[in-house]
C-alpha cells in the first residue's frame, strides 16, 4: 500500500540526486577547462554537509520539511560550479569557489543551530522590537562607518577582521519585527483600517511603530542610494500590510510611493538617475555606464536555447559575474533551458516557503514564513530582473547562487527559520506518534 | 581537452537531470498541497443541517456487504473497496486493519466499531483529526451509508450492507 | 488564522507571476533578440571569439600557410609564418588585414558553423581559407619593392583572381604588437607601413590613364588608331597649359604613337573632344572609382576620387584628367582592373581574393569567383588599345616591360605629384593575343615609370608566365 515513501527517504534520495547534478556540472566544467576532475570535491562537500544536516535534524524530530534542503543543494552546487568555472577576477585562481564552500558549510551549521535552538518559533516573536531596533542600528552604522566597495557603501567591518553586508542581516531582523508586530497588533490594524477614496488608511496610533521603522530603513537606503534594498523592504512591508489587513490597496499605494520615491531619488542623486537612464537605454553609453547591463545581455544572447556548455562559453567576460550578474553566466553556459530551470528552482523554493506559511498553525509562524518567502522571492526577482532589463540593475546577491559570505549565511539562517515554522505545521510535529 | 561528444552529451544530460529533479520536487510539493487541501476545504465548508442522517439510495443497491470505498487518496487507489469486519482500525502503522502510509495520518488514527449493525467512528486523538462529512469528530459518532470519512489525505465513503 | 492562510495563498501568486515574467523575458533575450544582440558592435564576444574557438587558418593558392594558429594556455593565438610578404593581408591582430572580413569563416560562425564540430571538439571550429594569392609571386613582388614605397598587383586575366597584391614598406606582424612603444612607432612611421597601397593608396594615375581616354574616344567613334595629332612642346588647351614630355614636341603623330610615346597634348585634346559628361560616363563603365568588393574590414578599401568637372575650370580639369593629372586620384587596384578590361576585349570583371573556404575536414563551403561588371567598351575599341599598348612595349616608353618570347601589351606613366619626384607607374598584360596575367606596379616618388616600375612588372609577369 505504500505509494508515498517516507518523507525522510524522499529527502535523502533527492539530496543524492542533487549531488549527482552538482558532480556532473562540476566535472563538465573541469573537463572543459582541462583541469583534474578531483576538484569536484568542492560540490561533494556542499552536498555532504547538507546530507549530514538532514540526518542530524532527523535525530531530533520525526518529521519536518523535506523539499527545501534538496532544492537549496542544487542551487548551491550550481553556484559553486559557476564560481569555480569563472575563476577569480584578475588572478584566475579558484579562491572564491573554495571560500563559497566554506560559507555554505558555515551557513549549514548556523541553520542547524537555529533549528535546534528555537524550540518554539513564537519565542522569537517576543524579540520583535529588539530585532527591529537592531536592524535600524545596523543600517545606521553602515551609513556612518561603512566601507565602500564597488561604489556603494554596503559593508561593515568587524574589528577590522571580517567585513559583512548588514543589509542581508537586516532583512531577517526586519522579517522578525514585521511578523511579530503584525501577529500582535494585526487584529487592531485590520479593524481600524478603512478605505477612503479608494486608498487604504490605517489608524496612526497602531501603525506608527511599523511605519516609523520601515521609513527609517527606506530613508537609509535612499541616502545610501541602495535602490534594490529599498525596493525589497518596501515590497516586504506592502506584503505584510496586505496580510495584516487583507487590503490590496497597499500594493497600489506602495508601487506609487516607490515610483515617486525613485523619481525623486533620480532627480536628487545623479547615481540613481544614471542607473535609471542606463536601464532605459544602455546603448547610450555602451562602453561606460551601459557596459555592465549590455555585456550581460550579450551573454544571454550567446547562450541561446541550449547554451555553450559549462566552461565552454565566455562567461568570464561578464562584469561582476560572481554576484550581481551570475544569472547571466548560468544563462550563457546552460542556455534558455538552464536559465528557466534555475528560475523554476527559485519558484519552487518560494512556493514551498509560502506553503509552509499558509499551513502554519500559529500567526507569528505563518507571518514569519510569509515574510521570509517574500524576501527570498522578491530578492531573486529583483536581481534576475536587473540582469534581464526588467528593472534597473541593483547591487544585490542572488540567494544561494551568488558569491558572498553574509548572503549565504543569512539565507541559511532563514532556511532554518522556515524549517522551524514547518516543524510546527507538519503533522505530528514534535509529539511522538504512539 | 575531453572529446567534444562527452561535453555535449554531458551538457544535455545535466539539463535533463535538473528538469527531472524539478519535476520530482514539483510533484512532491503538489502532493502536500493536495493533502492539505481536503482538510482546509472541509474545515471551511458550511455545515448542512442533518446531512449525516440522509443516506444515498444508490449506494444501497450496489454492494451486499458494508464497506469503505476510497473516494480520493494519495496512498490508495480511488474506487478501492475495503470490507468492514467487526471493528476496523485506521492508521499509519502496519498493525492497523487499514494502513494509510500518509504523513498526515497518525500511527493509530481512528477506529470503526460495529454494535448491532450500527457503525460508530472513533478518533484516537489523532494530530490532524478525523472528519465526517467535513466536520471534525471529538466523541464517537454513528456513521450512515453515504457518509464521507476523511483521514489525512484519504476520503472514504461508507457503504452500508443491504 | 484561516483568513491569514488564505491571504498568504493569494500573496504567493504575485511572485509566481514575477517568475513567469522572468521566464518569458529569458526567452525574449536568449531566442527572439539573440541574433541582433550577437551582431551588436558593442559585443565583446565578437573580438574574443577567435581566441576561444579552434580558429581557421589561411593558405596561399599554392598551399603555403599564411596565417596560422597555436594554442597557448588554453587560448588560441595567431602565428604569421610568412611574416612580411603577407603582412597587409594577414594584418597584425583580429581587427586588421583580412581577419575582420573573414571572421565568420575563421571562427566557424553563421553559415560556416558545423554542428558536428561540437560533437568532435566540444566547441566551434573555424574554417580554413585559401587565397588566390600566389606565394612565390607575392614574395618576389615584396622583394622587388624592398627599400621603396609602392604596390604590385597581379590578376589572372582569364578568371579575375588576384594573384599578387604586395605593398611596401612592409612590417613584421609579430613585432609591432609586442609593446605599446613599438606599436606607436609603427603607427607613426612617416612611410606608413600599415597602408595597404594596392587598395588604400590614392595616386594621380599619370599617363596610364590615357588607356582609358584612348579606349573611350575610340569607343565613342571620335578617333581611329591612325588619326593624326599635332604636338608642340607646350600648348594651351581650354585655358590650361599642357606640356609634353618631349621638350621639342613630337610634331605630327598618330594616336598609336601618342599612346606609345605618352604624348600628353594628344590626350588633352581627346579629353576636350569627349566632353565631361561622356568622360565621366566611361570612368563609371570602367568602374575606375569603385571601392573593390574584397573581404577587408570596414574602412580599409578605398574608392578613387574624381576631379569634379564643374564651374569655370570644368574644361581645364577635364583636360588635365584626360592624361592622368589634375585632381583625379586612383588606387593601383583600379588601374589593374582597367588593364584587365582591355585585356579581356572590354569585358570588365570584379577580381576576387578568396579561392575557397573549407572545413578542417576538407568540405568546401564556399568557392570564390569574379563577378562580371559588363562590357566597358566595344571589343574593337579594346583590341585597338591593346594593339597600341603592344606598340608601346615594342617601340615606345614601355621597352623594359618586354618578356622573352612573349608579346606584352603595356603602358607606363610618370605621375606628377606635390611630393616631388614623379610616381612611377607601369601596367601590362601578356601574352597580348590571349592574355593570362595582368600586372600593375606603382613606386612612389621614384621617377619615370618606364625605368623604375616597368622592370618590376616584367619580373612578376615572367614568374607568373613561368618564363
Amino acid at each position: 500500500m505504500s505509494l508515498i515513501p517516507d518523507a525522510r527517504r524522499v529527502e535523502l534520495s533527492l539530496l543524492v540526486f542533487s549531488a549527482l547534478i552538482g558532480a556532473l556540472a562540476f566535472v563538465l566544467s573541469c573537463l572543459a577547462g582541462g583541469e583534474p576532475v578531483a576538484h569536484a570535491t568542492r560540490v561533494m562537500a556542499v552536498v555532504g554537509a547538507l546530507i549530514v544536516a538532514a540526518l542530524l535534524m532527523d535525530l531530533l524530530d520525526d518529521r519536518r520539511d523535506h523539499l527545501l534542503l534538496p532544492l537549496v543543494s542544487v542551487l548551491c552546487c550550481l553556484g559553486v560550479t559557476i564560481l569555480w568555472r569563472l575563476g577569480d577576477p584578475g588572478t584566475g585562481q579558484h579562491v572564491a569557489a573554495s571560500k563559497q564552500v566554506i560559507w555554505i558549510l558555515l551557513g549549514t551549521a548556523l541553520m542547524l543551530m537555529t533549528y535546534y535552538g528555537l524550540d518554539d518559533v513564537r519565542s522569537l516573536g517576543r524579540l520583535k522590537y529588539a530585532a527591529g531596533i537592531l536592524a535600524v542600528v545596523l543600517l545606521g552604522m553602515t551609513m556612518l562607518w561603512g566601507i565602500e566597495k564597488n561604489g556603494a557603501r554596503l559593508w561593515l567591518s568587524l574589528f577590522n577582521f571580517v567585513t559583512f553586508q548588514p543589509t542581508e542581516l537586516a532583512k531577517l531582523l526586519m522579517a522578525v519585527f514585521l511578523a511579530g508586530y503584525i501577529a500582535d497588533r494585526g487584529e487592531l490594524l485590520r479593524r481600524t483600517s478603512a478605505s477612503r477614496l479608494g486608498l487604504p488608511t490605517v489608524e496612526l496610533r497602531y501603525a506608527a511603530p511599523l511605519l516609523l521603522m520601515v521609513f527609517f530603513c527606506l530613508a537609509i537606503f535612499v541616502l545610501q542610494r541602495d535602490l534594490g534594498a529599498a525596493a525589497l523592504f518596501l515590497g516586504l512591508f506592502i506584503a505584510m500590510m496586505y496580510l495584516a489587513t487583507g487590503r490590496k490597496g497597499y500594493g497600489v499605494v506602495g508601487i506609487a510611493v516607490f515610483i515617486v520615491g525613485a523619481l525623486v531619488a533620480a532627480a536628487v542623486f545623479p547615481h540613481v538617475g544614471d542607473r535609471i537612464s542606463i536601464w532605459l537605454n544602455p546603448w547610450a553609453d555602451p562602453t561606460g555606464k551601459g557596459y555592465q547591463p549590455l555585456q550581460a545581455l550579450f551573454a544571454l544572447a550567446a547562450g541561446g536555447v541550449t547554451g555553450s556548455g559549462l566552461g565552454l562559453g565566455m562567461a568570464d567576460l561578464i562584469p561582476v559575474a560572481h554576484s550581481d550578474f551570475i544569472f547571466a553566466a548560468v544563462a550563457e553556459e546552460l542556455g534558455l533551458l538552464g536559465s528557466i530551470a534555475v528560475l523554476l528552482l527559485y519558484t519552487l523554493i518560494s512556493f514551498r516557503a509560502y506553503q509552509i506559511a499558509w499551513s502554519a498553525t500559529d500567526r507569528f509562524g505563518a507571518l514569519l514564513a510569509a515574510a521570509l518567502a517574500t524576501i527570498f522571492a522578491l530578492q531573486s526577482i529583483i536581481v534576475i530582473g536587473g540582469v534581464l532589463r526588467l528593472i534597473p540593475v541593483t547591487g544585490m546577491t542572488l540567494p544561494f547562487l551568488s558569491y558572498g559570505g553574509t548572503s549565504i549565511v543569512c539565507n541559511f539562517i532563514a532556511l532554518g527559520l522556515l524549517m522551524v515554522v514547518a516543524r510546527d505545521w507538519m503533522p505530528a510535529g514534535r509529539r511522538p506518534e504512539s | 581537452m575531453a572529446p567534444g561528444i562527452v561535453l555535449v552529451v554531458g551538457k544535455y544530460l545535466l539539463i535533463i537531470l535538473i528538469y527531472v529533479f524539478v519535476i520530482i520536487v514539483f510533484r512532491a510539493l503538489m502532493t502536500d498541497v493536495a493533502a492539505a487541501a481536503p482538510q482546509l476545504r472541509q474545515r471551511e465548508l458550511p455545515q448542512p443541517a442533518n446531512r449525516v442522517a440522509q443516506p444515498r439510495p444508490i449506494t444501497r443497491v450496489a454492494h451486499a456487504r458494508p464497506c469503505l470505498v476510497v473516494v480520493r487518496s494519495t496512498v490508495l487507489a480511488a474506487g478501492q473497496r475495503l470490507p468492514l469486519g467487526d471493528s476496523v482500525s485506521i492508521g499509519r502503522r502496519p498493525e492497523n486493519a487499514i494502513v494509510l502510509d500518509d504523513r498526515y495520518v497518525s500511527s493509530r488514527h481512528a477506529l470503526i466499531l460495529v454494535r448491532d449493525d450500527r457503525y460508530f467512528l472513533q478518533d484516537y486523538n489523532s494530530t490532524n483529526g478525523t472528519f465526517v462529512n467535513g466536520q471534525p469528530i471529538s466523541d464517537d459518532v454513528e456513521i450512515h451509508g453515504g457518509d464521507e470519512i476523511a483521514v489525512g489525505s484519504t476520503v472514504f465513503r461508507f457503504i452500508e450492507g443491504s | 488564522m484561516r483568513e491569514l492562510s488564505r491571504a498568504i495563498r493569494k500573496l504567493a501568486m504575485v511572485p509566481l507571476a514575477g517568475f513567469l515574467a522572468l521566464c518569458l523575458l529569458c526567452g525574449w533575450w536568449q531566442v527572439v533578440r539573440a541574433v541582433r544582440l550577437q551582431a551588436d558592435p558593442n559585443n565583446k564576444r565578437t573580438l574574443e571569439r577567435p581566441r576561444r574557438v579552434i580558429p581557421g587558418e589561411v593558405y596561399s593558392s599554392d598551399g603555403e600557410l599564411v596565417l596560422g594558429a597555436q594554442e597557448e594556455h588554453g587560448k588560441w593565438v595567431r602565428t604569421y609564418p610568412i611574416a612580411e610578404a603577407f603582412c597587409h593581408l594577414t594584418g597584425y591582430n583580429d581587427r586588421s588585414g583580412l581577419t575582420p572580413g573573414l571572421l565568420d569563416a575563421l571562427t566557424g560562425q553563421g553559415c560556416y558553423a558545423d554542428p558536428w564540430d561540437d560533437l568532435t571538439y566540444g566547441r566551434p571550429v573555424g574554417c580554413d581559407v585559401v587565397l588566390t594569392i600566389n606565394a612565390r609571386a607575392q614574395r618576389l613582388a615584396t622583394r622587388l619593392l624592398r627599400g621603396q614605397r609602392g604596390a604590385v598587383i597581379a590578376l589572372d586575366a582569364q578568371t579575375g583572381a588576384i594573384l599578387c597584391m604586395a605593398s611596401a614598406p612592409t612590417y613584421d606582424p609579430r613585432n609591432v604588437t609586442q609593446s605599446t612603444e613599438l606599436f606607436e612607432v609603427f603607427r607613426n612611421d612617416p612611410a606608413s607601413p600599415e597602408l595597404f597601397r594596392p587598395i588604400q593608396g590614392l595616386y594621380p594615375p599619370g599617363s596610364v590613364l590615357t588607356i582609358l581616354t584612348a579606349a573611350a574616344t575610340l569607343d565613342a567613334g571620335i578617333v581611329k588608331p591612325d588619326t593624326n595629332f599635332t604636338c608642340g612642346s607646350v600648348e594651351w588647351i581650354a585655358g590650361s597649359q599642357v606640356r609634353c614630355r618631349h621638350s621639342n614636341g613630337y610634331g605630327q603623330l598618330s594616336l598609336t604613337r601618342a599612346l606609345a610615346d605618352s604624348c600628353n597634348i594628344a590626350f588633352a585634346k581627346l579629353g576636350q573632344q569627349l566632353g565631361p559628361k561622356r568622360f565621366a560616363d566611361y570612368v563609371a563603365r570602367f568602374h575606375l572609382l569603385d571601392a573593390p568588393k574584397l573581404p577587408f574590414g570596414e574602412g580599409v578599401v578605398q574608392a578613387g576620387r574624381m576631379a569634379e568637372f564643374v564651374g569655370d575650370n570644368a574644361e581645364a580639369e577635364l583636360v588635365q584628367t584626360a592624361f592622368g593629372q589634375g585632381k583625379t586620384l586612383v588606387t593601383p587596384y583600379a588601374i589593374a582592373v582597367l588593364t584587365l578590361a582591355i585585356a579581356r576585349e572590354g569585358r570588365q570583371l570584379a577580381p576576387y581574393l578568396i579561392e575557397e573556404v573549407h572545413t578542417k575536414r576538407g568540405k568546401v563551403l564556399k568557392r570564390g569567383g569574379a563577378t562580371s561588371l559588363g562590357q566597358a567598351v566595344s571589343r574593337q575599341a579594346a583590341s585597338d588599345v591593346a594593339g597600341m599598348m603592344v606598340e608601346c612595349v615594342e617601340t615606345g616608353t614601355g621597352g623594359r616591360l618586354a618578356v622573352q618570347e612573349v608579346s606584352v601589351a603595356g603602358k607606363t606613366g610618370s605621375a606628377q605629384n606635390p611630393q616631388g619626384v614623379p610616381h612611377a607607374w607601369a601596367t601590362a598584360f601578356a601574352p597580348a593575343q590571349s592574355p593570362r596575367v595582368v600586372v600593375t606596379v606603382i613606386v612612389e616618388n621614384a621617377g619615370a615609370g618606364g625605368v623604375v616600375a616597368a622592370p618590376i612588372v616584367q619580373q612578376v609577369m615572367a614568374l607568373l608566365l613561368n618564363k
